[in-house]
């Protein structure tokens, strides 16, 4: 293996990761790695693991066998490293809290004083295009802003990995465009892993694509054979680009 | 006759316990409610009258009984809902049933006349004596001294536990420490409305108060003025139509819920 010689140390390695909820395995023996400034988006049907993949990258879940490294270290110590957009749909927008409040909270267990992450706040409310909102609360917000507030929530938190859950569902195709011009250009600095259902808008702007239903299919490319889509989704899948068959939308 | 009350050491305690509880209402309150975990609450106070049953068989301060039952139910709802991932209703179920049942079997055990139990289950803020005061106010210290510690930890882990675990707070423990802040407001509460009408006290003040806040603090700052409202009218009028303080506290607090959702505009 040509890193372990130059001792590069990947953003993400799972090596042989397994995990069962008693009888039921959920997660089959999946290897990656994945290299720092990488974009990758994972896809696969609802109810192929995804969620319990992210769970278990960030150490929610104890993997059964097998092993996780964020940059070389257990996901259990690896708070501050990663940077979690959950689903917008999940947040509870009834809470008494404006948009800088919200995304003051990536910055709770961090050491720096008021002033730097003051002007931190200032610097990521730009970068997501929510300067105008700053003291809105996030009650009054559309879906395609909450999920702004969320990613810059994450980006506060000065994170090497971004891992995003799901970022397009429910959200208008304006505000993906949008949504993915920013990690788009957030991708310069930050590792990039997101998982979807959705191979529409994501397989346009990542670098490297994967898919998950149980195993994972990962060939460190953007290309995905109609044969490995359709072995996923036990299904014929139609979203391979207009006639181009075995490959998917690198030129759109 | 207001300076006739005002003489009275049991009035000035029950206007103590007042000013002490609309604490607890504030603070615990808010985190609970905005947490969805007022059954939690229900729970942990109803455990408590196992202890209280016990205090009397045994001979200690009711006040002690109350809370140790409070805080075991506390660590034993929060640990194992996580680690076992067991379902949170029926932990919840267990405790509040056990409690109650452990309470009356230590009563009936107890030889003779055991006093004053229903203030402990409906309230009966005018009978509250100074030792009491005393546990009221050493349950307040506490509270706001470890809320102002992990001020920051609770309003992560209430407003989005994942990302809080993402960051690297320790979740699972300031969910603990949560509910035992809940045991510790259940004791400051019992006398107020008691264990049975308590929940009231952890949803409608904030409910009310929400509608009308911005900000956590400033929630936390009208649910403590609610609370004290809803208290002090009940306390007084129940001095006047010599009813249950406890009883006319809800009632007061669910018609100005009613009258709310009415007339303020979210």
């Amino acid at each position: 293996m040509p890193q372990q010689n130059r001792e590069i140390v990947n953003a993400v390695s799972l090596k042989n990761l397994t995990v069962k909820f008693g009888n039921q395995t959920i997660l089959n023996t999946i290897n990656l790695d994945l290299a720092e400034k990488e974009f990758l988006g994972i896809i696969g049907p609802n109810g192929g693991g995804k969620t319990t993949f992210l769970k278990t990258i960030m150490g929610f879940i104890t993997p059964s066998a097998g092993s996780v490294s964020i940059f070389g270290k257990n996901p259990k110590d690896s708070g501050g490293t990663i940077g979690y957009v959950p689903q917008y749909s999940t947040f509870e927008s009834h809470f008494p809290v404006n948009v800088t409040d919200v995304i003051k909270m990536g910055t709770y267990t961090s050491k720096v004083s008021k002033v730097i992450i003051d002007s931190l706040i200032d610097d990521i409310l730009k970068k997501t295009r929510l300067s105008h909102l700053a003291k809105r609360q996030v009650s009054e917000l559309s879906g395609g802003e909450k999920q702004r507030v969320l990613i810059s929530r994450a980006l506060a938190v000065q994170p090497k990995i971004l891992i995003l859950d799901e970022p397009t569902a429910s959200i208008d195709y304006e505000s993906n465009i949008n949504f993915f011009e920013i990690l788009k250009e957030l991708n310069k600095d930050i590792t990039i892993l997101l998982v979807s259902h959705d191979i529409g808008v994501i397989s346009r702007y990542v670098k490297k694509i994967a898919c998950l239903n149980r195993e994972l299919h990962y060939h460190d490319s953007k290309e995905i054979s109609q044969e490995t889509l359709e072995a996923v989704y036990k299904c014929p899948v139609d979203l391979i680009a207009h006639g181009v068959p075995h490959r998917v939308l690198e030129t759109h | 006759m207001l300076s006739e009350l005002f003489n009275n050491q049991f009035f000035i305690n029950s206007l103590y316990a007042a000013f002490l509880s609309s604490i607890a209402i504030g603070i615990v309150g808010t985190f609970v409610y905005l947490r969805r975990i007022t059954f939690i609450s229900g729970g942990i106070a109803h455990s408590s009258y196992g202890g209280i049953g016990m205090s009397y068989y045994y001979g200690f301060h009711p006040m002690i009984g109350a809370l140790g039952f409070a805080l075991l139910t506390a660590i034993f709802i929060s640990s194992l809902r996580r680690k076992k991932r067991k379902n949170e209703d029926m932990l919840i179920s267990i405790a509040w049933a056990l409690g109650m049942s452990i309470g009356v079997l230590f009563i009936n055990f107890t030889p003779g006349y055991v006093p004053n139990l229903m203030g402990y289950l409906f309230g009966n803020i005018i009978t509250v004596p100074t030792s009491e005061i005393y546990f009221i106010l050493g349950a307040d210290v506490v509270i706001i001294i470890l809320v102002s510690m992990f001020y920051k930890q609770f309003k992560a882990v209430t407003f989005d536990e994942e990302f809080a675990a993402s960051m690297g707070i320790k979740t699972g423990l300031i969910d603990m420490l949560l509910l035992c802040l809940i045991a510790l407001s259940t004791i400051i509460l019992i006398k107020i409305v008691g264990i049975v009408l308590l929940i009231a006290l952890f949803s409608i003040p904030q409910a009310i108060s929400l509608k009308l806040s911005k900000s956590f603090s400033s929630m936390m700052f009208f649910s403590a003025l609610f609370g004290l409202a809803f208290i002090l009218i009940g306390l007084f009028s129940s001095y006047y139509l010599n009813l249950a303080s406890g009883s006319l506290t809800i009632l007061i607090a669910s018609l100005c819920y009613l009258a709310s959702e009415y007339f303020i505009k979210e």
